[in-house]
């Protein structure tokens, strides 16, 4: 054999290999691959942590990377689609934060359903212990001999806490006045909502009476995309009716703001009980006014006050046992009153909070454009107060202090690590989480994580961080085999 | 004669390499440059030819 062919024998052999290896990572046939990561690599796969703001200097020595802002993001990247994830962190903290989550991106508007890592407060209780099917009932004294039993014969509201676990709502409020009761606001719908901007979700109240609202729209043209409203009327998480208000305006051009439209929500024979309404929109659209004749118009978790140099003020009523307030305007830098107690908004594009743990918090503003969100609802009068769920888990939550009997969750200090592995290794742990990725939003063959841990501000004066050791990715879908059956 | 052979095969087999990824490349992007980078069998390449052209012109 001449020296030529013996070289193409070799170079093409290879070549066949490198091409078949190449074919095989990106189809994975098994249906399975896993990707691991330090922060010290330069991984395709699994990307690197990032914004850089909230990440502090990998420590090359040992390959760790601190996080001291939150949330830091993550992509993961994969030539084909997969149906579960699971994600094992080696990690270690400062102990200062009692929340640790990790999410993954559900949609195209970045929302993450998250997932907890970590929940100091509950490792910490020493409370009798149930467990049926991943729930975890956690009761101070023990009363209940079952979930089923305390999901039965639920105790008093205040008693509860529930942390990613979501009990049934409430379906009726007590001694509820119809608005059709009410003469004046039967002839004159009225208008307690200030200007909100963006997208926001609200429940209201229906008792033989009609469901009627009418949304008053303006557009800022602030960015160039098209700024479509979509309003959804959901009842017991079923959506029962939509709205769609397209952006037909096309004067993105100017920068000026101008009127969008408005729309009217009229719905008639329901039955009585507690209905959500979202309100889809980008940070564009600003929700003038909101007229209406009910009486419950409770903002869920978050309302970002739109009035564009407004100095009026502005009352709002809550129930978060934390009420969180940040701004991107310079001119809404302010001091805020939450139930008379001083929460100096002192910095743009930096959240600022207060823990109340009351059930009625009153929150004053002198200046508008800013967001105030908490673990609860919102409203812009007293009486439109009214809230279905029960209390959640944050990370200030106090069990003594609240008064909490009760605790029902899903989490388990071991998550789905084997509790040989779950154990601290010296101060680093080792936790794994699952994710469906067949509800996940996938771009461009990303995937993205979130790493939220509650309370962790980067360039605050607290010393806190998460520092990760390493990242390990299974992902698990369909096998080449299973493929092939299908197209049969 | 046996160095240009050698270099002229390994310029064949890049030749091959390169084209191949380039076509994988086209039809699933990130198939190969999740692994290595393509630039980085380009200036191979480009210099086994550059060396070829040498020992031609030498000899």
């Amino acid at each position: 054999m001449s020296l030529a062919l013996k070289i193409r024998l070799v170079s093409h052999s290879a070549l066949s290999l490198m091409v078949l290896f190449l074919i095989y990572q990106a189809v994975a046939p098994a249906g399975k691959i896993i990707y691991s990561v330090t922060p010290c690599d330069n991984s395709f796969f699994i990307q690197k942590l990032k914004p850089k703001e909230r990440v502090g200097e990998i420590e090359r020595a040992n390959c760790t990377q601190p996080i001291l802002g939150e949330p830091v993001y993550f992509n993961v990247n994969t030539q084909r689609t997969f149906n579960e994830a699971r994600v094992t962190f080696v990690y270690r903290d400062s102990g200062q934060n009692n929340i640790i989550e990790v999410g993954l991106q559900a949609d195209e508007r970045k929302n993450y359903a998250l997932k907890p890592l970590e929940n100091k407060i509950i490792n910490r209780l020493n409370w009798s212990t149930l467990e049926q099917d991943g729930v975890i009932l956690l009761q101070r004294e023990p009363k209940f001999k079952n979930i089923n039993e305390f999901l039965n014969n639920l105790p008093a509201r205040n008693e509860i806490l529930a942390y990613h676990y979501d009990l049934p709502q409430i379906k009726y409020i007590e001694g509820y006045q119809t608005s059709t009761g009410l003469l004046l606001r039967q002839l004159a719908d009225r208008n307690d909502t200030p200007p909100l901007r963006g997208a926001y979700q609200f429940y209201t109240y229906i008792k033989n009476e009609p469901l009627n609202f009418k949304f008053n729209f303006s557009d800022l043209n602030i960015n160039k995309d098209k700024d479509d409203v979509k309003i959804i009327v959901y009842y017991r998480n079923e959506p029962i009716a939509e709205k769609y208000l397209a952006d037909e305006r096309s004067g993105e051009e100017q920068r000026q703001r101008m009127a969008a439209g408005a729309v009217n929500l009229n719905l008639n024979d329901l039955p009585e009980g507690f209905y959500k309404i979202a309100v889809i929109a980008d940070d564009d659209i600003i929700t003038d006014d909101i007229n209406t004749a009910q009486t419950v118009v409770s903002f869920i978790n978050r309302v970002w006050l739109g009035g564009q140099n407004d100095k009026n003020k502005t009352i709002i009523y809550a129930d978060a046992p934390e009420v969180t307030a940040s701004t991107l305007n310079a001119a809404s830098l302010q001091t805020i009153l939450v139930n008379k107690q001083k929460l100096p908004l002192a910095e743009t594009y930096r959240q600022f909070s207060l823990p109340t743990r009351q059930n009625k918090t009153i929150v004053q503003l002198e200046i508008s454009d800013v967001i105030i969100s908490g673990a609860g609802v919102f409203s812009f009068s007293a009486n439109a107060l009214a809230n279905p769920d029960y209390k959640k888990m944050i990370k200030i939550s106090d069990v003594d202090a609240e008064k909490v009997n009760y605790l029902i969750t899903t989490y388990s200090p071991c998550g789905e690590s084997d509790a040989s592995t779950c154990r601290p290794q010296g101060e680093w742990k080792t936790k794994t989480i699952s994710f469906d990725l067949t509800k996940a939003f996938r771009y461009q063959n990303n995937y993205s994580f979130i790493i939220s841990v509650p309370g962790l501000i980067a360039g605050d004066e607290a010393d806190d961080y998460v520092e990760i050791k390493s990242i390990n990715i299974k992902l698990t879908g369909k096998s080449l085999w299973d493929k092939i059956k299908e197209i049969l | 004669m046996k160095l240009y052979i050698i270099i002229r095969e390994i310029f064949y087999a890049l030749t091959i390499t390169l084209f191949i990824f380039i076509v994988m490349e086209f039809f699933f992007p990130d198939i190969v440059q999740a692994y290595f980078s393509l630039n980085f069998v380009l200036i191979l390449w480009i210099l086994s030819g550059i060396v070829l052209l040498l020992i031609k012109k030498h000899d």
